[in-house]
């Protein structure tokens, strides 16, 4: 190695350090901790701190709660991420075909997914109440009154509405960076050959769109177990553990049980659990591109 | 015909972002209106007032939340520029030791639930006595948003050609120098990508204030939301009014940079 090479590599390496260093002591560390911690039984009720092995974990997979949890979030996810991909698809068409205002209607259509999730939450909360907003206009158009939030099943579709609310701009805006890729002498040419608007969306736009699609869709997935503070704000995980989603389960493992190793064997369960479906869907999207 | 077709579609469009637009707009309204009209369904502009505001900000005291929120954000973004920009530059641009390592350990942080990491990082800051203090934030702070600022400063640098580094050097100039003056400017688009979404997700966090902050007066606004509630039930009016102050920044931001904002996720995570 060349002296001048190994100058610059003692550069690089106090450019990184700082944020190394840091990340090494906030980030890396209490993440080591916590696996290991998973492994022990480890309260704040008691100062003893046994070693259990897999003992978290095996309790994890046979615990009503944290299943229930998991296929809640994992019912919330599929629901949701449909929703905001075909309304943001639609939307992203509409905005990319030369409508009046376009770019103000972008601009402004992105707002929900950057609004603070608190103020989402305790908006939700008020226009979701017994006399807020949607009651009073249900009942003037002769709809019963909803008690949306005290409801199992309306609290569900509450947080479902909102959370779709939040992620569809975001979805929308992502495909819109695509569809904008798209050189327009594809869509020309097809629409010379005598192609319908609708045969150009599917044949042209959503074969192209497709590595957009599955980006979306892996981070939704991954963003949909990690979603807290609007859940949490609007129901606490009720009523009855209806929107009790994985995240919030992990909230009240850790500091309503006070179980802090069980807590992070649930947590690296649940990361397990995300790395593999990414991998999945990643692994699948680079073979069906080396094809 | 096309003309025709083309109102429909913004026709459509617009109803659409209205519909979206509606929630924020009706928490705007109900902040400005007298306690007696808080629950009525009228779209009236009359009669608005910021009695709401002037509770939220004396009876509710939340300038110091606000004031809070806005340093804590602050320093994230400038020690996140200080600290991750140059690490961004020699990740992207020199082969150091544990680079691959380094940079796989980042994209999973990304994936991982705070919640995971959270208690034992509550205890770290406890062993160094700095619980309860605005610096346990900015310092968690700083490093949550390193993963996504080094990723977004990772992209822009690798756009720079490599031919400019190398005539600068050539011309005598020192490594830093050449960082600092020259190709640092050539990503300004993505710095204040980076900046601007390091900014709204810290004034945005809930959860890492609201564990390792426990006294009042140190609290982010974001959880200062949360002391409209009390046993009497919640006090809709000034809460809807601190929730619009607590809007402002990032509406302000989106308005900006908005686009941009999404465009730099987006096409970074696609050549990922």
């Amino acid at each position: 190695m060349s002296r001048i090479d190994k100058e610059k590599k003692v550069f690089g390496v106090k450019l990184v350090m700082p944020a190394l260093l840091i990340s090494l002591c906030v980030l890396l560390f209490p993440m080591v901790y916590s696996i290991i911690m998973s492994f022990f039984d480890w309260r704040l009720t008691s100062p003893s701190r046994s070693f259990i092995g897999f003992g978290n974990y095996l309790r994890a997979l046979s615990d009503f709660y944290f299943q229930s949890a998991i296929y809640r979030n994992l019912l919330f996810a599929f629901i949701s991420i449909p929703f905001q991909l075909i309304v943001g698809f639609f939307v992203a068409l509409l905005l990319s075909s030369g409508i009046k205002g376009e770019k103000w209607a972008r601009i402004l259509f992105i707002m929900p997914f950057f609004t603070t999730p608190a103020v989402v939450g305790f908006n939700a909360r008020w226009i979701f109440s017994s006399r807020g907003i949607l009651n009073q206009l249900s009942s003037g158009i002769g709809l019963s009154q909803v008690s949306w939030l005290a409801d199992t099943n309306f609290a569900f579709i509450a947080i479902l509405i909102v959370d779709i609310w939040q992620f569809t701009p975001l979805v929308c805006l992502i495909l819109l960076a695509g569809l904008q890729g798209i050189p327009t002498e594809l869509e020309d040419a097809s629409a010379v050959d005598g192609a319908s608007f609708f045969q150009r969306v599917f044949y042209i736009n959503v074969p192209l769109l497709r590595p957009y699609f599955v980006l979306v869709i892996i981070m939704q997935m991954i963003s949909a177990f990690r979603i807290f503070d609007v859940p949490y704000i609007m129901t606490g995980g009720g009523p009855a553990d209806a929107t009790m989603l994985a995240s919030m389960q992990l909230y009240r493992t850790a500091f309503s049980s006070l179980n802090f190793g069980y807590a992070s064997a649930q947590s690296c369960i649940i990361l397990l659990f995300m790395l593999v479906i990414s991998s999945i869907l990643l692994i699948g999207e680079l073979r069906r591109t080396k094809k | 015909m096309r003309d025709k077709w083309n109102l429909v579609r913004t026709f459509v469009a617009w109803a659409v972002v209205g519909l979206f637009l509606a929630p924020i707009v009706w928490l705007l309204l109900t902040s400005l209106r007298p306690d007696k009209d808080l629950f009525s369904t009228s779209l009236s502009i009359t009669g608005l007032t910021f009695k709401q505001y002037i509770i939220a900000f004396k009876t509710y005291g939340i300038s110091r939340y606000l004031s809070n929120s806005i340093l804590l954000s602050l320093s994230v973004v400038i020690l996140n520029l200080i600290f991750g920009v140059p690490a961004a530059y020699a990740l992207s641009r020199i082969s150091i030791p544990g680079k691959s390592a380094f940079i796989i350990f980042l994209m999973f942080m990304r994936i991982v639930p705070i919640v995971a990491i959270i208690i034992p990082l509550f205890l770290l800051m406890s062993r160094v006595h700095l619980t309860n203090t605005l610096i346990s934030l900015v310092i968690a702070h700083t490093a949550f948003k390193f993963p996504m600022t080094i990723w977004l400063c990772m992209i822009s640098f690798l756009g720079v050609p490599v031919e400019i580094e190398e005539a600068a050097e050539l011309d005598g100039a020192s490594h830093f120098k050449v960082f600092l003056v020259i190709v640092v400017p050539m990503i300004l688009p993505g710095l204040s990508v980076a900046a601007i979404v390091a900014f709204i997700y810290t004034w945005n966090d809930l959860l890492v204030a609201l564990i390792l902050i426990n006294t009042r007066s140190s609290q982010t606004l974001t959880v200062g939301l949360s002391y409209f509630l009390s046993e009497y039930g919640i006090a809709w009016g000034p809460m809807s009014a601190a929730g619009v102050v607590a809007l402002i920044p990032v509406i302000v931001f989106a308005l900006f940079a908005g686009e941009a904002l999404v465009k730099g996720l987006a096409s970074g995570a696609v050549k990922m």
